[in-house]
C-alpha cells in the first residue's frame, strides 16, 4: 500500500460553448485547466477557491460524475506503476503501449464493471441536502440504495446496516419511515452523510457541506465529519470557499483560481506564510470574528474574468498589485518553495 | 447620542395553513443616528422579518399584530417620534427609498431583468426627486432657449419647458397639501384622545387619495406624440444616474446604465442595488445580508463601500447578517436574535468579550476562528418549530444553564452593565 490514495495528473476539463444555427463548437469554458495534485492517505486536503474557479467541477471530474477533456487520474494504485505508465506515455512513440495499462489504471478511461466496482471506495456529499436527497424516497431507501446497487447488503440485514449508519452520523432511531422533508438542514446533511458512508468508502469529496447551513448546525457537522475521519481513516477532499472552515478541517490547502491551481501546502503554512498574491488577498478578506484585532485588508479590484477567455500568462495578473511584464506574457509553473510540500505558481513569491 | 429608529413590542405573524407562526416575540431595536447596528442571528431568527416589519413591507400571509416602529427623523419629532405603524400606505412610500432604504440579500432577484439598469436607478429620482429633476430640466431648457436656435427646435422646446413647468407647479401644490395633512396628522397624535381614531383615518385616507397631477397632465403624459416632452426629464435623470453610478467606483458607468441585470457580475449587481438604495441619500441604510452570496474578495470590496459611504453619505446602517466575522468587523452595536427574541444587545467589543446570554456564547464559540485549537463547541438541537415555539424563553430547549424559571416565563430585557442589555433568567434577579 502507497502513501498517495489519489494521484491527479494534467487534468483537464473544458465545457463547450456552441453558436450559431449549427451548434458550432465556438469557445470552451476552461474549468479545470491543467491540475496536478496528490492527495495521502488519510489526509484531509481543502480546496478553496472562489465561485466559479473550478474547484467543483475538480471534485465531480474525480468521481467521473463528469467526463474529464483529458488527463489522468490514478486512485489507490502502485505508484511505481503509475511512474512507468507515465513514463510511456511521456514519449510519443512509447505511447500506444500505455493504453491497455491505463483502461486498467485510470479513472477516466475505465470501462462500466471496473468503474462500478471502484464507486465503491469513493463516494461524494453534495452542498446542499435539500436538493440532493429525493423528496419521494424514505430514508430508509435513500441509504439503502448505494448498499443495494453495489450488492453489499441483502434481505433483512439492509434495515440493521442503515440503522447503524444513521447511528454513527449522530441519528437516532425511527426516522426509517420518513421522508426528507421532515427533517431540518443539519439532519438532512447527515443522512446525505450516512448515504455517502453506505459503501465504505475510502475517499470522500465533500462538495461544500456546510455553506447552506447554520453556524451553529455547521460545527455540529465539522465535528462528526473529523470525527468520522478518525473512526474510518477517511480521505477527504473538501472543496469550500469558507476559509475558517478549511482551516479547521484540512491538513492541506489547495488554492485555485480560474481552473489552475495556484497554491498548495500545508494548512499552518499557508495561513502563517502565504506566498501566493492571491492567497494572501484571499486570507486578508476573511472577516475574523474579533473586533479587537484590525487588520490591513487587500482589496482586489475587479471580478475574476471569464474561463472562456483567462487572461494570458499569469491569470491573476489583471488583479494583482504585484504584476510584471513577465506575468503578462508567460504562465507560473507551480514551483516547489523548498518547504516541505509547499508549492505556489508565482513568478515573483520570491519577492514579495 | 440621538435615536433615529426604535421599535416596541413588535409582534409579526404569519398565518399559514400549518398554523400561525410566530415569527417576532416582542421585539425591541433601537438604531441611533451616526451607528452601524448589527443584527445577528441564524436563518429564521427573524432578523429580516424585523426589518421588514420596520419598513412594513412584511409579506403576504405575514401581517404586523402589535407593538410599533418609531420614527425620529426630523429634528421636531425628537421628543415623540412618528410611529408608523398606522401611517398611510402613501406615507410609507414617500419614506422608502428617500429616507430609508434596503438592500436586499440577492442582487440577482432584487433587480427587474426586463428594465435597464439606469432606469432602475432612476426610479428613485422620478419618485422622491421629482420637483428637483424638473427645476434642473426647466432651468436647462431656459438656458437653450436664450441661445442661438433655429425657430422650431425653439418652439418645441419652449412648449416643452410649459409642460414641465406645469407639471412642477402641481406637483409642489401637492406636496404643500401633504405637509398640511402631515401636520394634522402630528398635531392629533399629539393629542392622544380616544376620539380621533376615525378623524385620523379620514385623513390618512385624504393623503392617499390626492394626486400629484392633474387630468390634464396626465393626459399630456399619456398622448403618444406629446408625451415625448418628458424624453427631456429623462434625459436629466439619465445624468444623475451616471454620476451616481460613478461616485461608487462602477467603472464605465455609460455603458453600465445601458446594461440588462444579466449583463453584470454578481458584486456589479450588488453595487447597483446599493446605487438605488443610496440615490436619495438616506438617513438610514438597511442592508438585509448584502454580501452572503458574494466571494470573499467581492465581499471585502463590498464591505469596504459601504464603510466609506456610510462615513461620508449616510447616517446610520442597519446591518443584518449572519457572519459573526462581519459583525465584528463593521458593527458599532449588535443584537443578537433567536427564534423571534432579541436575546442580547451590546456593544460589539463587549459583545465578543463578554457575551452574557448562553446562545450568544454558544455562537461565538461555534465559529470557527483563525486560531482554533480542538473541537469547536456545538449548540445541541435545532431551530424550533415557529408554530409551537417553547414556552417561556424561547432558547430553554437548547440551554445548557437551562432553569425551572425558564420554561414558565419569558425573561425580560435588563440591562446588566451601561449599555448591555440581556434577556435572561440568570441575570434577573441582579445575580450571577
Amino acid at each position: 500500500m502507497s502513501d498517495t490514495l489519489l494521484d491527479i495528473r494534467d487534468l483537464y476539463k473544458y465545457y463547450p460553448v456552441t453558436g450559431g444555427v449549427f451548434r458550432k463548437h465556438v469557445a470552451d469554458v476552461k474549468a479545470v485547466d491543467g491540475v496536478n495534485l496528490q492527495i495521502k492517505r488519510g489526509e484531509c486536503v481543502g480546496l478553496v477557491g472562489e465561485s466559479g474557479c473550478g474547484k467543483t467541477t475538480l471534485g465531480k471530474t474525480i468521481l467521473r460524475l463528469h467526463e474529464s477533456t483529458s488527463g489522468r487520474i490514478y486512485f489507490d494504485q502502485n505508484p511505481d506503476k503509475i511512474e512507468e505508465v507515465e513514463r510511456l506515455l511521456a514519449a510519443p512513440e512509447t505511447a500506444g503501449q500505455a493504453k491497455a495499462a491505463l483502461a486498467e489504471m485510470d479513472i477516466t478511461k475505465m470501462d462500466g464493471t471496473r468503474l462500478r466496482a471502484l464507486r465503491r471506495q469513493m463516494q461524494i456529499v453534495f452542498q446542499d441536502p435539500s436538493n440532493s436527497l429525493d423528496p419521494r424516497m424514505l430514508i430508509r431507501d435513500i441509504i439503502a440504495e448505494p448498499l443495494e446497487a453495489q450488492n453489499l447488503v441483502k434481505g433483512a440485514d439492509v434495515d440493521k446496516r442503515v440503522l447503524e449508519l444513521l447511528d454513527i452520523v449522530g441519528m437516532g432511531t425511527g426516522h426509517l419511515k420518513r421522508y426528507p422533508h421532515e427533517f431540518s438542514g443539519g439532519q438532512r446533511q447527515r443522512i446525505a452523510i450516512a448515504r455517502a458512508l453506505a459503501t465504505n468508502p475510502k475517499f470522500v469529496v465533500m462538495d461544500e457541506p456546510t455553506s447552506a447551513l447554520d453556524v451553529s448546525v455547521q460545527a455540529q457537522i465539522l465535528n462528526l465529519l473529523k470525527k468520522l475521519q478518525r473512526d474510518f481513516q477517511l480521505t477527504y477532499l473538501f472543496v469550500t470557499h469558507h476559509l475558517l472552515v478549511v482551516k479547521y478541517t484540512s491538513d492541506r490547502i489547495v488554492v485555485m483560481y480560474l481552473g489552475k491551481v495556484v497554491e498548495n501546502g500545508p494548512t499552518k503554512q499557508i495561513f502563517e506564510k502565504p506566498l501566493h498574491p492571491y492567497t494572501k488577498a484571499l486570507l486578508s478578506a476573511i472577516p475574523v470574528p474579533d473586533p479587537t484585532t484590525k487588520r490591513e485588508k487587500i482589496i482586489l479590484t475587479g471580478d475574476v474574468p471569464n474561463p472562456v477567455n483567462p487572461p494570458k500568462g499569469c491569470r491573476f495578473h489583471p488583479r494583482c498589485s504585484y504584476a510584471q511584464e513577465i506575468c503578462r506574457t508567460q504562465e507560473p509553473a507551480l514551483d516547489p518553495t523548498g518547504m516541505d510540500g509547499h508549492t505556489v505558481a508565482c513568478h515573483r513569491w520570491k519577492e514579495i | 447620542m440621538e435615536k433615529l429608529i426604535e421599535t416596541n413590542e413588535l409582534y409579526t405573524n404569519f398565518n399559514t395553513f400549518e398554523g400561525v407562526v410566530k415569527a417576532l416575540n416582542g421585539v425591541g431595536v433601537v438604531v441611533n443616528e451616526g451607528e452601524t447596528y448589527g443584527l445577528v442571528g441564524e436563518s429564521g431568527c427573524g432578523k429580516s422579518v424585523t426589518v421588514r416589519s420596520m419598513m412594513r413591507i412584511v409579506q403576504a400571509p405575514g401581517k404586523i399584530e402589535s407593538g410599533k416602529v418609531v420614527l425620529f427623523f426630523r429634528a421636531e419629532d425628537r421628543s415623540k417620534g412618528i410611529d408608523i405603524i398606522d401611517r398611510s400606505e402613501a406615507y410609507m412610500t414617500s419614506i422608502r427609498g428617500d429616507s430609508i432604504s434596503m438592500i436586499f440579500q440577492e442582487a440577482s432577484t432584487s433587480l427587474n431583468p426586463v428594465l435597464s439598469i439606469g432606469y432602475q436607478v432612476g426610479e428613485s429620482f422620478h419618485y422622491h426627486r421629482r420637483p428637483q429633476m424638473l427645476k434642473e430640466t426647466i432651468a436647462e431648457l431656459d438656458a437653450e432657449i436664450g441661445g442661438k436656435l433655429p425657430p422650431l427646435s425653439k418652439a418645441w422646446r419652449s412648449v416643452t419647458k410649459r409642460l414641465l413647468a406645469r407639471e412642477l407647479r402641481e406637483r409642489e401644490a401637492y406636496d404643500a397639501r401633504i405637509d398640511e395633512i402631515d401636520k394634522e396628522l402630528y398635531a392629533l397624535e399629539e393629542q392622544e384622545g380616544a376620539g380621533d381614531v376615525s378623524k385620523k383615518r379620514d385623513l390618512n385616507a385624504r393623503r392617499d387619495a390626492l394626486q400629484d397631477h392633474s387630468a390634464l397632465t396626465g393626459f399630456f403624459m399619456g398622448v403618444p406624440f406629446l408625451k415625448r416632452y418628458r424624453k427631456r426629464l429623462e434625459k436629466t435623470v439619465h445624468r444623475h444616474v451616471v454620476e451616481l453610478l460613478r461616485t461608487l467606483g462602477v467603472p464605465n458607468p455609460e455603458r453600465i446604465a445601458d446594461a440588462y441585470p444579466h449583463e453584470l457580475s454578481g458584486g456589479m449587481q450588488q453595487r447597483i442595488v446599493i446605487a438605488i438604495a443610496l440615490a436619495c441619500h438616506p438617513v438610514l441604510l438597511i442592508a438585509d445580508e448584502p454580501t452572503s452570496n458574494l466571494d470573499v474578495t467581492i465581499q471585502a470590496q463590498i464591505i469596504d463601500l459601504i464603510k466609506r459611504l456610510k462615513e461620508a453619505t449616510i447616517s446610520s446602517v442597519l446591518f443584518i447578517t449572519h457572519d459573526l466575522g462581519l459583525v465584528a468587523e463593521v458593527c458599532d452595536r449588535v443584537s443578537v436574535m433567536y427564534a423571534g427574541d432579541v436575546s442580547e444587545t451590546a456593544a460589539v467589543q463587549e459583545l465578543f468579550k463578554k457575551p452574557l446570554h448562553p446562545y450568544s456564547q454558544g455562537l461565538l464559540n461555534s465559529v470557527p476562528k483563525v486560531e482554533q485549537d480542538g473541537e469547536l463547541a456545538t449548540i445541541p438541537g435545532a431551530v424550533p418549530n415557529l408554530i409551537v415555539p417553547p414556552t417561556g424563553c424561547r432558547f430553554h430547549p437548547r440551554c445548557p444553564k437551562k432553569m425551572d424559571v425558564c420554561s414558565a416565563s419569558k425573561p425580560p430585557m435588563i440591562e446588566w452593565a451601561p449599555g448591555h442589555w440581556v434577556a435572561c433568567h440568570l441575570y434577573t434577579d441582579g445575580k450571577r
